[in-house]
């Protein structure tokens, strides 16, 4: 019963009312449900129009004027691009195509083969043939075709040959960076140098990556060192320039170099890095590193003197000097007549646990810091003895890399700051560690500047930028012998002197002496006059203006004493 | 009343069919505007891409170096042909102008530096210091 009611209920209809009563609650409520539902759609539909202005008619707030297109591609290489300092493209990706073969469509092989020759004829004919036969879906015919290449293979209609299409490593300046740049495989992996360092970075392609060597300065440099190793006819160079505040290389090259298109057909001797991976003892060079320890842990100064008169003999070596004054020598003496003798004695004034220890802030023990894998750990005596302290003052018994050298005459003439090479373009200066003090670099400054003036390295003087440096010839090392007449000669100079800015070393490979140079093969002689050039060329790139020698701030920044060593009775 | 709704209604539903379909055909080819702009850019993107790589080669300082020496007949600028503006004296205005004996302004022509190749390197270096003439020297007088 109750079941019923609220089925009378649910439908409106109430049977205990009369007839007329219940048609007209009746038609009432179907009016009320037809109204009820009409809202309801009227709501439905308002609610829909009102969503179609708001999307189309209506602007949002955050609604970009322009349409922007989710599926806007960008031309994204393989590898990203590799630039200079100034944004000039170092390295790129080119599209090319390479001609493969599906052998199973192939019809013929071996006149397929003969076709192919016309337009291919430096391909090996029985390869060719093989490959064509072997039934394999893919087989590489030949890589990175030029565009008349591809069309001829084209025009030859010869089934089953298709092109892939491929991007090659290209490198605009050919052989000038090949030792900075390095060089990639033929699938574009890269094998050495900077494109090995940061293979991961150039396949991420986020922008291209910037170094910081200069196109201008390099060409400077590897011109001038090229034509000093070509007349003084040394088997190989290497040259650097490093701005001294950043430590960035802003040039660098090794010689003989290579094409980076064509690695595989350089000789390995091309293809080694003379300025990061050869270690080579560097000689008299050394005494700069030598004269700045004595100079800061105050066991010497400039007026200190030192017995030169007779060669040092320790066990059964003997020190000489090759330009023996054979008398007592002061500080500045030593450097600008390159005493050995008087610098192994400077050297016993501060002992060995400080040379170590000072050669060690220098980076001169470990591997040289910079972003390339060739890079050569320097060869360093163990144990480090007496003797070897008193050798390594004048730059023998201890081989290193010339990046080394040009690092260590950077923090030495930068204010005695330490900072590690760089081939990556910086932004300012980056932190670095003190090594020698201010008044030392100051010190070394105008010693490094009378050796140019008054000592061996006359010949690099350029007038105006101010050049500072020091020669370094040493005997090299072959199978574990000095040999005669095979020497490396090199000369490391700063720039201007007054306010150093750039440090440039050139070292060549067994120089020959020339009649020019009267038949010396010395630094001073051949690698000198390099620098001297280099400098002119580079200066004005890297706008330093040539100062004037009679202004007073440069006569005060450089002035220093070349006062006659004499033994004196005050000094013991 | 009812038939006039109904026509309007049928108007209206052919008026937003038409619309709708042009609306979407319109898209359509927009798009397929859109897509071959986009392989467009991209082909010029990989033009220059192409170029920038030629005009890096042509940019060779070694081509650069050959093209100046067959074109141009210059050499590497020498350090003694370098000054710097501040080489020169303060008044240079003053130098522009000198009045002859009749009263007339008629340009001042200086006396011509000793050139640097004339003179040996520590002559010219000594060239170099410019001792700027006084106004006094200079205004009333003859050169």
């Amino acid at each position: 019963m109750s079941f019923m009611r609220f089925s009378y209920w649910l439908r409106g209809d109430r049977p205990e009312l009369g007839p007329d009563q219940r048609e007209r609650l009746a038609i009432e409520t179907a009016r009320n449900r037809i109204f009820i539902t009409g809202a309801m759609f009227i709501v439905g539909f308002t609610w829909i129009t009102y969503g179609l202005v708001d999307a189309s008619v209506l602007r949002q707030g955050n609604e970009p004027a322009v349409a922007s297109g989710t599926d806007a591609r960008e031309l994204k290489t393989e590898r990203a691009d590799i630039v200079d300092r100034n944004g000039i493209l170092l390295a790129t990706d080119l599209p090319t195509n390479s001609l493969y073969a599906d052998a199973r469509v192939v019809k013929d092989p071996v006149e397929s083969a003969d076709m192919l020759l016309t337009a291919l004829p430096d391909l090996d004919r029985d390869t060719l043939i093989r490959h064509l036969s072997s039934r394999k879906a893919f087989v590489w015919i030949r890589r990175n075709l030029t565009p008349e290449q591809q069309y001829e293979v084209n025009s030859l209609g010869v089934p089953g040959l298709n092109f892939q299409r491929e991007e090659r490593r290209v490198y605009p300046h050919g052989r000038l960076f090949s030792h900075v740049l390095g060089f990639t495989d033929i699938d574009n992996n890269g094998i050495a140098g900077a494109e090995r360092e940061f293979d991961n970075e150039l396949r991420i392609n986020n922008g291209p990556l910037q170094l910081s060597v200069d196109t201008r300065v390099q060409y400077a440099l590897e011109e001038e060192v090229e034509s000093a190793m070509e007349t003084y006819s040394a088997v190989g160079a290497a040259g650097l320039v490093m701005d001294v505040y950043t430590g960035e290389v802003i040039a660098m090259t090794s010689l003989p170099n290579f094409d980076p298109h064509r690695p595989g057909q350089a000789p390995a001797d091309a293809r080694f890095n003379r300025s990061t991976l050869g270690v080579y003892e560097m000689g008299s060079v050394f005494k700069l590193f030598n004269t700045a320890i004595a100079l800061e842990t105050g066991s010497a100064n400039l007026n200190s003197v030192f017995d030169a008169t007779e060669p040092l003999r320790v066990a059964r070596f003997s020190i000489r000097d090759y330009h023996a004054e054979n008398r007592w020598l002061t500080v500045p003496e030593i450097l600008v007549h390159s005493s050995n003798i008087g610098s192994a004695r400077m050297a016993m004034a501060f002992g060995g646990a400080t040379q170590q220890k000072y050669l060690k802030k220098l980076g001169m023990l470990d591997k040289p810091e910079i972003e390339l894998p060739e890079v050569g750990g320097p060869l360093v005596p163990n144990p480090w003895r007496e003797i070897n302290t008193m050798t390594i003052a004048f730059g023998h018994g201890i081989a290193v890399t010339p990046l080394q050298v040009v690092n260590g005459i950077s923090t030495i003439s930068n204010g005695g700051i330490h900072r590690p090479s760089t081939i990556l373009k910086q932004d300012g200066a980056p932190a670095g560690e003190r090594v020698f003090s201010r008044e030392t670099s100051d010190l070394m400054r105008r010693l490094m500047r009378l050796v140019v003036t008054e000592g061996s390295g006359k010949n690099a003087e350029v007038a105006g930028y101010f050049l500072g440096g020091k020669t370094g010839t040493s005997e090299k090392l072959v199978n574990g012998r000095y040999v005669k007449n095979a020497r490396m000669s090199t000369f490391v100079a700063a720039f201007p002197m007054q306010d150093p800015k750039y440090v440039v070393l050139v070292t060549l490979d067994e120089p020959k002496g020339t009649k020019k140079t009267y038949g010396f093969a010395t630094a001073g002689w051949v690698s000198a006059p390099a620098v001297g050039k280099v400098v002119t060329r580079i200066a004005p790139l890297l706008g330093i203006e040539p100062a004037n020698a009679k202004a007073p701030e440069i006569e005060q920044a450089l002035q220093i004493e070349l006062r006659k060593g004499e033994r004196k009775l005050a000094s013991f | 009343m009812t038939r006039a709704v109904t026509i309007i209604g049928l108007l209206l539903t052919i008026l937003i069919g038409a619309g709708t379909y042009w609306v979407s055909h319109e898209v359509e080819r927009l798009e397929k505007r859109y897509a071959d702009i986009q392989s467009d850019i991209l082909a010029e993107q990989e033009t220059i891409h192409v170029l920038q790589a030629e005009w890096s080669y042509l940019n060779n300082p070694e081509r650069i170096e050959r093209l100046s020496q067959q074109y141009l007949s210059l050499a590497q600028i020498d350090i003694l042909q370098m000054a710097s503006i501040d080489d020169l004296p303060e008044n240079a205005d003053q130098h522009l102008y000198r009045l002859d004996k009749f009263g007339e302004a008629v340009a001042f022509l200086p006396l011509p530096r000793a050139r640097p190749g004339d003179l040996m390197y520590d002559e010219a270096a000594d060239a170099m210091i410019i001792d700027a003439p006084s106004v006094a020297a200079t205004a009333g007088g003859t050169q």
